[in-house]
C-alpha cells in the first residue's frame, strides 16, 4: 500500500474512532455493568459469523 | 457493492486494531458517508426483526417511546431535507402518527429509504415521505390493522378486516339457518362487546392517516393527487386483496399501486452506502444486545437493547410477528 492510501486509511480510522466516542452501545453496556459480556458476544459473533446459504421451506413472515 | 461478508471483514479488522466493539464505529462511518454523499440529513430507524431471535415484539415495534429517540437524533440536524432509512415490522399507528407530525415539523422534504423491509405501520411511515426509495429486494406491506384478541387458545393478532368479514358471515349464515348459531356462538363470544366497532375504527384510522399524508406530501403537487392518494390508501388497506398482513409488496408492485418509488440501483454509490449502513446495522444486532437503533449521521443515537446471550450466529429464517 502506498503512503497516500495508508494516510487515507489512518484518517478513516481516526474519524471512525471519533464517531465511536459518541454515546452508543458500548456506553450503554458499561452503564448496566455488562461491558465484559458485550465484548464476549462481539468477539464470538465476529469469530463465528460467516456468509452461508440457508435453505428453508418455512414461511414465518406473517 | 459491499456485501454482508465484506462488512463483517471490516468489523473484524477494526475489532483487532482497536480491541473494542467495532459496531457503532463502522455503522456510523457509513451513515456519515451517506449523508455527505447526498447532502441531506440522514436518520436510521431500524429494529432487529428479520433475524431469528426471541425478542418480545413490543421491543421492536413502533411505539410512543420512539418519539424520545427521534428527539435525540433530530437535535443538531439543520434540515430541511432528510433521508429516513426504515427497517421495521411496524407497530402502533398512533405512535407512527406522532412520529410523522414530529418529523414534518422539522423537515420539509422526506425521502424514505427501505433497504430491506418496512411492513404495516412502517409502510404507513414511508407513505408520509415525499418519495420512497426501494431496491429490487426491498418490500413494504399492507396497512390493514391487526387486533390483539384474547382467545381460549391464547393471545392472537388477527386482521381487523377478517374479524368484520367473519362477523358478517356469521350473521348471514345464522339468518339463513338459526341452527348455525350453535356453531358460531363460541367464536362470537370471544369477540367482546366493542370489538367490531374497534376494528372498524382501526381500519378507518390507518387508511385516513395514509390518505392524509399522501395528499399532503407525496401527491401534493399532482393535479389528480387526491384520487391518487385515495387509490393507494384503499389498496394498501385492503386485507381481502392481499389475504395476509405479512404479504410482501415489492418495488414494482408498489409502483403499480401508485406510490412514488425511486430505484435504489439507479446510483451505484448511493446504493453501496445505503446497503453498507444496512449490513453494518444487522451485524450490530447480531453481535450486541441492540434490538432497536435510531441514529443520525452525527453519531447521535437512541439504542434499545436486551441483555445479550451467547448464541451461534446464523442467517436465514425470519421472525414471526
Amino acid at each position: 500500500m502506498d503512503d497516500h492510501k495508508i494516510k487515507k486509511k489512518e484518517k478513516e480510522i481516526e474519524e471512525m474512532k471519533k464517531l465511536g466516542d459518541v454515546a452508543g452501545i458500548e456506553d450503554l453496556m458499561a452503564v448496566y455493568g455488562e461491558y465484559q459480556s458485550l465484548m464476549e458476544i462481539a468477539t464470538q459473533y465476529l469469530k463465528e459469523a460467516a456468509p452461508k446459504f440457508t435453505f428453508s421451506t418455512t414461511d414465518r413472515t406473517s | 457493492m459491499p456485501t454482508w461478508g465484506e462488512i463483517l471483514q471490516e468489523l473484524r479488522g477494526v475489532m483487532e486494531k482497536e480491541d473494542k466493539p467495532p459496531f457503532d464505529m463502522v455503522r456510523r462511518k457509513y451513515l456519515k458517508k451517506l449523508s455527505e454523499y447526498t447532502g441531506r440529513d440522514t436518520i436510521l430507524y431500524a429494529t432487529n426483526w428479520t433475524q431469528p431471535t426471541n425478542i418480545p415484539s413490543e421491543m421492536i415495534s413502533i411505539t410512543d417511546e420512539d418519539i424520545q429517540g427521534f428527539m435525540e437524533v433530530i437535535s443538531g440536524l439543520s434540515g430541511p431535507n432528510v433521508d429516513l432509512i426504515i427497517h421495521s415490522p411496524g407497530g402502533s399507528a398512533e405512535a407512527t402518527e406522532a412520529i410523522v407530525k414530529y418529523l414534518r415539523s422539522k423537515f420539509h422534504h422526506i425521502r424514505a429509504i427501505i433497504p430491506y423491509g418496512a411492513m404495516s405501520a412502517a409502510t404507513m411511515l414511508a407513505c408520509a415521505a415525499d418519495v420512497i426509495v426501494m431496491g429490487k429486494h426491498s418490500y413494504i406491506g399492507p396497512i390493514d390493522p391487526q387486533v390483539i384478541v384474547y382467545t381460549r387458545l391464547g393471545i392472537r393478532g388477527v386482521p381487523a378486516q377478517a374479524i368484520i368479514e367473519q362477523f358478517e358471515r356469521a350473521k348471514k349464515e345464522c339468518n339463513e339457518n338459526p341452527k348455525n348459531l350453535g356453531v358460531w356462538l363460541p367464536i362470537i363470544e370471544q369477540y367482546g362487546p366493542a370489538l367490531i366497532v374497534e376494528c372498524e375504527h382501526a381500519i378507518e384510522l390507518s387508511k385516513s392517516l395514509v390518505l392524509e399524508w399522501l395528499n399532503n406530501y407525496m401527491f401534493s403537487n399532482d393535479k389528480n393527487g387526491e384520487n391518487m392518494a385515495k387509490k393507494v390508501a384503499d389498496t394498501l388497506a385492503n386485507h381481502s386483496l392481499f389475504k395476509s398482513h405479512g404479504r410482501h409488496i415489492d418495488k414494482e408492485r408498489a409502483k403499480e399501486i401508485g406510490l412514488k418509488v425511486e430505484n435504489l440501483e439507479e446510483d451505484n454509490i448511493f446504493q453501496d452506502l445505503v446497503l453498507s449502513v444496512f449490513h453494518a446495522t444487522t451485524h450490530t444486532f447480531g453481535g450486541t444486545g441492540a434490538v432497536k437503533i435510531i441514529e443520525n449521521q452525527l453519531g447521535r443515537a437512541f439504542i434499545k437493547q436486551v441483555s445479550p446471550i451467547l448464541v451461534a450466529p446464523s442467517q436465514g429464517e425470519k421472525r414471526k410477528h
